[in-house]
């Protein structure tokens, strides 16, 4: 373990990482709680304390189903996929060296979204085997259509060995047109009752959570991500830049191809579980660095737990809102975060002393 | 970080001053949803329209069906929107619900039955009867099906008077820019036949949108709408402004037919009388 | 020893580094000079590992740099750029510290603090890097830079810079200059591109002179530094002076005839 300061730095990190575990945990107490059926916080703890072994059922079993079979699962399914957004926009924001990148603005997301989408198409009708296979063929095939489109811009944007920011930022936008025409087709083709609806895929959605869905999370979200919180070190290396971080011993093409691939599958899950939600890979890492400094080693937990938080909030908010309808959670995040955007442009602008 | 405590324990107060669920009613008085408005329609018809306390948006008959709570319309639909109203039981068209909300229902362990949208007056006379033997009220039910029989012989009789056979094309429209025709194996191809009118549309399935030529290669005699569909393009004035619909010879002659969409398309108890109707305004 | 053997490199048929060969031995500054173009730049890129050549071998202590991954070449040579950004608001110690990633020191928190005092940056460890001024970030990547190489190992390292000194004042490329020298006392090799001859002639101890790709004349510094070879190499008339004082070689590129037309004006 390199560092200097013997234990304040590593200890204030900590710290840290532990305060936002505690804020994710008490969020998720209160997420459990509300929603469009009401359950008195009494009923809800001895739920709680009778699913973990130490009470007897005292509540109705009704809202014991609520609870644990479609709040709980729907609460964990936030938690793992604004986590992975959070640590796969922080890590891509390392690797392409710029703070304005986030997995929905250089393609992985609508990449995701129309493999997803033609998935779905290529086994509409189909059961049996194909259907029960879809638990992960679905996510799997999600992410080699998000890694498929990030290779593309990631070679789009290079030349001569640098990665401009512009050109990133227009086949960025490039292959997002692309792939979202191509989605629009798709569906327009497509069977109506083999497919969710255009504004499940485009401004994504929570509601279908389940447990089916969340092994799937767990295997291909949250362990890739404890994968990408140990590269901190090539992370903080990358910043310097490709050639510098070369010179200082990072193994550079090894680092970026391991980071596209896992990012690319985090964010390619995420996305054909809830569709594609935006904003939270670009402002999780930013709050994080803003508050605690630009150190990966806390910015990748930092920003997955900041992630799984933000995405509660969101969730929550979707949820309460319109009852007994709900918000597309993308919606949610898209009027928290574009304004976020707008700033973190103008504020890039102002002159630095 | 106490203005965050104090936030969490307001609303943890909140939620605990929430109202307790309702005690489960005696068995013969059950606490219905419906979702899908010939369901919605049928069962109250059957006698049984006292017991729903939730529907969807496209039951709208009988009109006081519309002053219940809505749950929504279809993919829009939220489990816990509907747990949250404390049903009994829910009753709903087959794919009306998106797979995830039905699966969700039915790990909260509510009953939920799901029965076919009929799109032919067979399917009408199954669900009326599969309907009434869930209720176990075929008296009901068989005295909905002898209505309906009558009804479609009045039909029957009307069309043997009136042997010609217009064309009609049915447009469905949601605002000028999202107008679509039908075509074949949907309900409007089934209710012209029904109402011995020639479908216009041939040569595909389901709903395309309109293109300006085809309207016209299909040359119907008349053009038929929703109520609600008229209305989203500014009434038959603003029917002009739709290319493809103006050059038609229907919209010269002014032979523009709309009906309540539900009346129209449901296929419910009441088909004969529609097809009666139509068959009737086709025939000026 | 860092030894060059005959290589050569081409873009688009053009030889950019024709058949050179070159050595650095630990304990010596090596100032590489000449004109724009000559080929400076590849050349150190091939040195350093960052390009590979087809033609001729680098060698690190008698191990070939092709065989080298980047994480044991990082261990015997450090390189320090002539630009390098920072887009996220690391600490000057945070990036100092980056250094360390291929060290296996077992006291960093000394290392990392002795070499910043060395390049007199100790004071700057927790401003922001990005808030500096052009100076301090240079001394900055110096320190981080050397940190790679600091500590004493049984084998010699070596430093490679591209004119680490263009946005230093005169006061600070001294500093720099004189921090190199202490290098060369702790096993270290030092290759300096430079474009000022006079801080080379001040500081180095061999010069490797290149025009064309080629190198004109290698050799310690008062052999190599010859009117006729600094004119030939940089196409201008350069005189080679001394210092009254110390009796150090001065480089003076000024024209006795400009000198003429000012005093006359004046």
């Amino acid at each position: 373990m390199w560092t200097t300061q013997p234990y304040s730095k590593t200890q204030a990190q900590n710290l840290i990482i532990a305060g936002l575990l505690a804020i994710l945990g008490v969020l998720a107490l209160v997420s459990l709680s509300l929603g469009a059926y009401q359950i008195p916080f009494a009923q809800l703890l001895g739920v709680i304390l009778n699913g973990l072994g130490f009470q007897e059922a005292a509540a109705e079993s009704q809202q014991a189903n609520v609870l644990l079979q479609i709040r709980l699962p729907r609460i964990l399914l936030a938690t793992l996929i604004g986590g992975g957004l959070g640590v796969a926009g922080a890590s891509l924001q390392g690797m392409f060296r710029n703070p304005l990148v986030e997995p929905g603005l250089i393609g992985v997301s609508s990449g995701s979204a129309l493999f997803a989408v033609i998935y779905l198409v290529l086994i509409a009708g189909s059961t049996g085997l194909w259907k029960t296979m879809s638990a992960f063929g679905l996510p799997l095939f999600a992410f080699a259509g998000g890694l498929i489109h990030v290779a593309v811009v990631y070679r789009l944007s290079r030349s001569q060995g640098k990665t401009e920011t512009s050109t990133l930022i227009l086949a960025g936008v490039a292959i997002n047109a692309l792939a979202g025409a191509l989605i629009g087709l798709t569906l327009f083709y497509a069977d109506d009752a083999a497919l969710r609806s255009f504004t499940f895929w485009s401004l994504g959605d929570l509601g279908g959570a389940s447990w089916t869905k969340v092994p799937t999370a767990l295997l291909l979200i949250l362990i890739p991500s404890l994968f990408l919180f140990r590269d901190y070190r090539a992370l903080n290396a990358l910043s310097l830049g490709e050639h510098e971080a070369f010179h200082m011993g990072v193994n550079v093409s090894q680092i970026k191809i391991k980071l596209l691939i896992t990012t690319a599958l985090i964010v390619g899950v995420g996305v054909s579980l809830a569709g594609m939600i935006g904003f939270i890979g670009l402002i999780v890492p930013h709050l994080i660095r803003i508050g605690f400094g630009a150190d990966h080693r806390l910015v990748l937990p930092g920003a997955f737990l900041l992630g799984a938080i933000l995405m509660n909030v969101a969730d929550l908010i979707a949820r309460l809102i319109v009852i007994p309808a709900e918000m597309p959670i993308g919606v949610v995040t898209a009027l928290i975060g574009a304004p976020f955007f707008i700033w973190l442009i103008f504020n890039l602008n102002k002159p630095k002393r | 970080m106490i203005r965050v405590f104090a936030l969490i324990l307001t609303l943890l107060v909140v939620a605990c001053k929430a109202p307790q669920n309702q005690e489960s009613a005696p068995s013969e008085s059950r606490k219905i949803i419906t979702a899908g408005g010939t369901i919605t329609e049928i069962v109250d018809a059957l006698g049984f329209g006292d017991q729903i306390i939730a529907t969807d948006i496209t039951s709208t008959y009988p009109a006081s069906m519309q002053s219940l709570p809505s749950i929504g319309y279809r993919n829009q639909i939220k489990a816990e929107g509907i747990l949250a109203l404390g049903p009994d039981l829910i009753l709903a068209e087959e794919g009306y619900l998106s797979e995830d909300v039905v699966n969700q229902l039915k790990s909260a362990q509510i009953e939920i039955h799901f029965f076919k949208k009929p799109i032919r007056v067979e399917e009408t006379k199954k669900l009326i009867t599969d309907l009434a033997a869930f209720f176990e009220a075929q008296v009901e039910g068989n005295r909905l099906l002898d209505q309906l029989q009558a009804d479609l012989d009045s039909l029957q009789s009307y069309l043997v008077l009136h042997t010609s056979s217009p064309k009609a094309a049915f447009i469905m429209a949601r605002g000028p820019q999202t107008v679509f025709m039908a075509g074949e194996s949907t309900f409007a191809q089934s209710i012209f036949e029904l109402a011995g009118l020639q479908p216009a549309a041939s040569g595909f399935k389901d709903f395309v949108p309109v293109t300006p030529e085809a309207l016209v290669t299909m040359n119907p005699d008349f053009l038929v709408f929703f109520d609600s569909g008229i209305e989203s393009l500014g009434g038959k004035e603003g029917l002009a402004q739709v290319k493809g619909l103006s050059e038609t010879p229907a919209f010269k002659n002014g032979h523009i037919l709309s009906f309540d969409g539900h009346y129209l398309s449901g296929f419910g108890p009441r088909v004969g009388k529609a097809a009666l109707e139509l068959a009737k305004a086709a025939r000026p | 020893m860092l030894q060059a053997s005959r290589i050569h490199f081409c873009i688009q048929k053009r030889p950019v580094v024709d058949q050179i060969s070159l050595t650095l031995q630990a304990g010596e500054i090596l100032a590489v000079l000449g004109p724009n173009g000559a080929g400076k730049s590849t050349l150190f890129k091939i040195l350093s590992g960052e390009i590979s050549c087809k033609h001729g071998d680098v060698d690190y202590n008698g191990l070939p740099v092709r065989n080298l991954n980047s994480k044991k070449l990082a261990e015997v040579r450090a390189v320090m750029p002539q630009h390098s950004a920072v887009n996220f608001p690391f600490s000057a110690q945070e990036v100092v510290e980056l250094g360390l990633f291929s060290t296996q020191s077992k006291n960093p928190s000394r290392l990392v603090q002795d070499v910043m005092e060395a390049t007199n940056v100790l004071h700057l460890k927790d401003s922001n890097f990005q808030h500096l001024s052009g100076g301090e970030k240079q001394r900055v990547q110096l320190a981080r830079v050397l940190v790679q190489i600091w500590e004493q190992k049984p084998f010699p390292r070596y430093l490679l810079l591209d004119e680490p000194t263009s946005s230093l004042d005169i006061a600070q490329q001294h500093g720099v200059l004189s921090i190199l020298r202490q290098l060369t006392q702790r096993n270290i090799g030092v290759l300096i591109i430079l474009h000022e001859l006079n801080l080379a002639a001040q500081y180095a101890d061999r010069i490797a002179l290149l025009k064309n790709g080629m190198i004109t004349s290698c050799g310690p510094v008062h052999e190599v530094l010859k009117e006729t070879t600094l004119h030939q190499v940089f196409d201008y008339p350069i005189q080679i002076l001394q210092h009254p004082h110390h009796g150090g070689l001065i480089v003076s590129t000024s024209q006795p005839s400009l000198q003429k037309q000012l005093i006359k004006q004046a």
